[in-house]
């Protein structure tokens, strides 16, 4: 029921001069490192990734983009970041950073407040985003005309706490993003469950709706891959109803019950969020494939349901990632 | 008063509590069962300068603890000896809170903590009767993952359990005063004790005056530090969640469960080392579901074999 570790003082708690070295290396960064020994990187280090302070290259030549700056005449970092060059423009990407959006993202959002024909939303960026009335399709088809009492029962659609997917459509002056849910994949979450990940860890892809189907639970589980770090872990619903077919259910959209789910179908959906869960905490990069694989590799180890134990973590990592955090 | 939660859509809402609810086979968001635990974490002596200190995160819940001693004068029944808690909720742990919020509910805790933990800890004589140690216990919540009260009280009984007693070396002197006042050079007499007679007692002692010099004390370095003694049997809080209209109760709630179920049964249990038995030291129901009569006794006996588990597993890895 309990497991209890103790774990010694870490090395700053304890002030201790003995530093284990406990620096794990992903196998992204084993590459990187080897890659661009001629290009930058004037640093002690030589390679294209760099830390605050650390030079990156002259400043008569390059011009400084986000994340440098310019000291007498060298370029240098102000992030911990890959360096990225566009022409003889140089910037770093940070490692860690809010989500920055793009137009086109896919993203999932929670409404935070509803205002004269808009909707406030909390996308894990900087700045909270904003769903105009205008931009969503309401119940009735998508040809339907917006009128004045639609602005008057906006709650009725979306309140406050509801969960959204939409995609980011344009930005407003101050750099907030404007979103749309006009497209029948988009609209109100249910049946699922919500997983924070790192932004950085979500590529943009072709597609973020993925289907894991059965025997992942009894009609599979549908994974939605939120570009800001929001991922959405629910039920696995019909191909009609995933591509808002034939069998779309435009009446059903903006509902806030839940279908019924089947022990096993929940239990699958804990699953994979376990499984999207821990492969995020070591920093690797979410794909469909990946996320299936891990789920196969479950199912062929015959692993019982529940959390996984520190040494199958372990295990499932190397054998499926090709990673090892043993250390 | 509570701790702040997130915020969910209803539908989320209802997926939690329809999961937890499942008469037959329950489920939860991370596939544990509804009586497991997170793995809890626990370091000892992570300030080099405090008495004992500890940090313990249960799943994403952290908390730091220190305890500082400070002597005061008090006798035994004036209770001047008890220690004082100090909560500290970090604005991190809840990036959306307001600060007033977060003020009132560091106070709230803390007010649980002085009146559930606090009276289980015996006290520390220097001199009995009159010095004691008192423990200032500062709890600090780093980042919160639900299951907020049950991390403080575990840190809170695990820097107690750290916590390291000097030896005390009592010095006193007993002189004879017999003699006339003022009387002989180079004798003590009463007259040059004047500035230090606060500190000194006269008694009667078969018709001599025995004048017995102000118990002073003094840190007795020959000696190791000793841990406190007891500190096997220290409270600890178990944290019954109760489903809405459901009879199942889980244990170890996240953030997410505590804002779709916020009514909990929190039961203190101390225990006792000759006995080996539990004893409530405090119970308290938050959230607004009310319990029936009759399930109560179910409850605290379920509480009873979780929190024997918990001081079993907590007391197998105490510092040594």
């Amino acid at each position: 029921m309990f497991t209890i570790k103790t774990i010694p003082p870490s090395s700053t708690q304890s002030f201790s001069d003995d530093i284990p070295s406990t620096h794990r290396k992903h196998q992204a960064e084993l590459d990187a490192m080897d890659l661009d020994e001629d290009e930058f990187g004037a640093g002690p280090s030589r390679r294209n990734i760099v830390t605050p302070g650390e030079m990156i290259t002259s400043s008569k030549e390059y011009m400084r983009g986000h994340g440098t700056y310019v000291e007498e005449t060298n370029v240098i970092s102000s992030v911990t970041g890959t360096i990225e060059r566009v022409n003889k423009l140089i910037s770093v990407k940070p490692v860690r950073s809010k989500y920055v959006p793009e137009v086109g993202d896919l993203v999932i959002g929670r409404i935070v407040e509803v205002g004269p024909q808009r909707w406030r939303v909390d996308a894990n960026g900087r700045q909270d985003a904003v769903l105009m009335l205008s931009s969503v399709n309401l119940p009735g088809g998508v040809q339907r005309r917006k009128i004045e009492s639609d602005a008057l029962k906006m709650r009725e659609f979306l309140a406050e706490g509801d969960l959204l997917v939409a995609e980011v459509q344009a930005f407003f002056g101050d750099g907030a993003m404007s979103l749309h849910t006009r497209s029948l994949k988009y609209g109100k979450l249910r049946n699922g469950q919500l997983l924070t990940v790192p932004a950085q860890l979500i590529r943009r892809l072709k597609s973020h709706f993925h289907h894991i189907p059965p025997p992942c639970g009894p009609t599979g589980v549908d994974v939605i891959l939120g570009l800001n770090g929001y991922v959405w872990v629910s039920n696995g619903t019909s191909q009609e109803k995933r591509e808002g077919g034939e069998g779309f259910d435009s009446e059903g959209v903006y509902s806030d019950k839940n279908d019924d789910i089947p022990p096993e179908g929940r239990q699958a959906i804990s699953t994979i969020s376990n499984l999207i869960k821990l492969l995020a905490e070591q920093g690797i990069p979410l794909t469909d494939t990946l996320i299936e694989e891990s789920y196969n590799w479950l199912n062929q180890n015959q692993l019982p349901s529940g959390p996984l134990a520190e040494p199958e973590k372990e295990r499932m990592l190397a054998e499926v990632v090709g990673i090892d955090v043993s250390a | 008063m509570s701790l702040p939660v997130p915020t969910l859509s209803p539908s989320e809402t209802s997926y939690i509590i329809s999961s937890l609810s499942d008469p037959v086979q329950p489920t939860r968001s991370d596939s544990r069962t509804l009586l497991d635990s997170r793995s809890i974490d626990v370091s000892y002596g992570i300030f080099p300068h405090a008495n004992g200190s500890s940090r313990v995160s249960i799943g994403g819940t952290e908390v730091v603890a220190g305890i500082k001693l400070e002597v005061v004068d008090s006798l035994e029944q004036q209770k001047g000896w008890r220690g004082k808690v100090e909560v500290d909720i970090t604005p991190q742990a809840f990036p959306s809170a307001q600060p007033n919020n977060l003020s009132t509910t560091s106070a709230y805790l803390s007010s649980i903590l002085q009146s559930h933990f606090i009276p289980s800890i015996a006290p520390l004589p220097i001199i009995p009767n009159q010095k004691y140690f008192q423990p200032h216990l500062h709890l600090t919540l780093i980042s919160s993952d639900g299951n907020v009260l049950s991390a403080l009280v575990l840190a809170a009984r695990s820097a107690f359990s750290d916590l390291r007693l000097p030896k005390i070396k009592i010095i006193s002197w007993v002189g004879e005063n017999g003699e006339t006042e003022g009387e002989g050079e180079g004798v003590i007499g009463k007259g040059d004790l004047s500035g230090i007679k606060a500190a000194i007692k006269s008694k009667s002692k078969r018709g001599r005056n025995i004048t017995k010099g102000g118990e002073d004390w003094d840190l007795d370095l020959s000696e190791d530090l000793v841990y406190m003694e007891g500190r096997e049997g220290l409270p600890v809080l178990i944290t019954l969640n109760l489903v809405p209209n459901s009879p199942n109760i889980f244990l170890d709630a996240t953030a997410q469960e505590e804002s779709a179920c916020p009514s909990k049964l929190h039961l203190f249990f101390s225990s006792s080392l000759k006995e080996q038995q539990l004893k409530i030291c405090g119970i308290r129901l938050e959230g607004g579901q009310s319990i029936d009569s009759s399930r109560i006794k179910g409850l605290i006996d379920e509480g009873a074999r979780i929190a024997g588990e918990l001081i079993q597993g907590v007391n197998g890895n105490l510092p040594q």
